[in-house]
């Protein structure tokens, strides 16, 4: 069995993508293991951001606030799916930054992501102000 | 290589405890949306939640061998996949929750 896997460089020649792991040296593992870190801490932003849509969703289903509140939500899954490809992608380019000794892309991610936030406080900042004014 | 240097700054566990960090959250996502959609009898929508609760359920499963792999293997390993299939869960979610604002914004 282990006998398998003592050719780790032959192996390690396999894996996918090969994009990533077909070029340049195999890094510090801790390094690797810090990428791998970043990535799932944007999934769980990602996450987060569609979380925040199905509630807002399953809120508007209960008939207590105007239905275009749905569409909020909706544009939050919708952010929310495209950070999680963005994970993946910005993981495969640390990956490959880390393996050819060059220098990291910068998260650019983070300005988008700021500004789909305030864009959705925005909108449920208007939302509250609807409704107390409907009372 | 791809040993890892002793267990140096608890990297290891710091990794397999984000991944089930990440799992259990992918869990929980879709548990507004399949009580809301049972009780206004959406019964389409219940089952795509329970759908997409489901495949968050095999994640977490699946992380327990990254888990293992992180503990104990000098095994090259590579998180692609894995996290591909967190970010189809993810997108299966958002998927979920827009058509459900779709049927509610048209009804």
């Amino acid at each position: 069995m282990g006998g398998a896997y003592r050719m780790e460089r032959r192996v390690s020649d396999q894996r996918k993508p090969a994009s990533v792991y077909g070029q340049g040296d195999e890094p510090d593992p801790r390094f690797s293991l810090a990428n791998e870190r970043t990535a799932l801490a944007w999934m769980r932003t990602a996450l987060a951001l569609v979380a925040a849509g199905v509630a807002i969703i399953s809120i508007t289903s209960l008939g207590t606030v105007p239905t275009w509140t749905a569409l909020i939500g909706a544009a939050s899954c919708v952010g929310g799916a495209l950070l999680a490809w963005r994970a993946v992608a910005g993981w495969a380019r640390v990956e490959r930054a880390l393996r050819m000794s060059m220098a990291l892309p910068s998260p650019r991610a983070l300005a988008t992501l700021a500004g789909g936030v305030i864009v959705l406080a925005a909108l449920m900042l208007v939302l509250g102000v609807v409704e107390l004014s409907r009372r | 290589m791809t040993t890892f240097p002793g267990r140096a700054g608890l990297q290891p566990e710091r990794t397999a405890l984000a991944w089930q960090r990440t799992a259990i959250t992918a869990t929980v996502v879709m548990v507004p949306l399949v009580e809301a959609s049972a009780r206004l009898g959406y019964w389409s929508m219940t089952v795509l939640g329970s759908v997409a609760t489901a495949a968050a359920g095999v994640l977490v499963v699946g992380v327990q061998r990254r888990f293992s792999q992180l503990r104990d293997d000098q095994r090259p390993f590579s998180p692609f996949h894995p996290m591909l299939r967190v970010a189809a869960v993810t997108g299966l979610a958002a998927c979920v929750g827009v058509m459900t604002a779709l049927v509610l914004v048209c009804s």
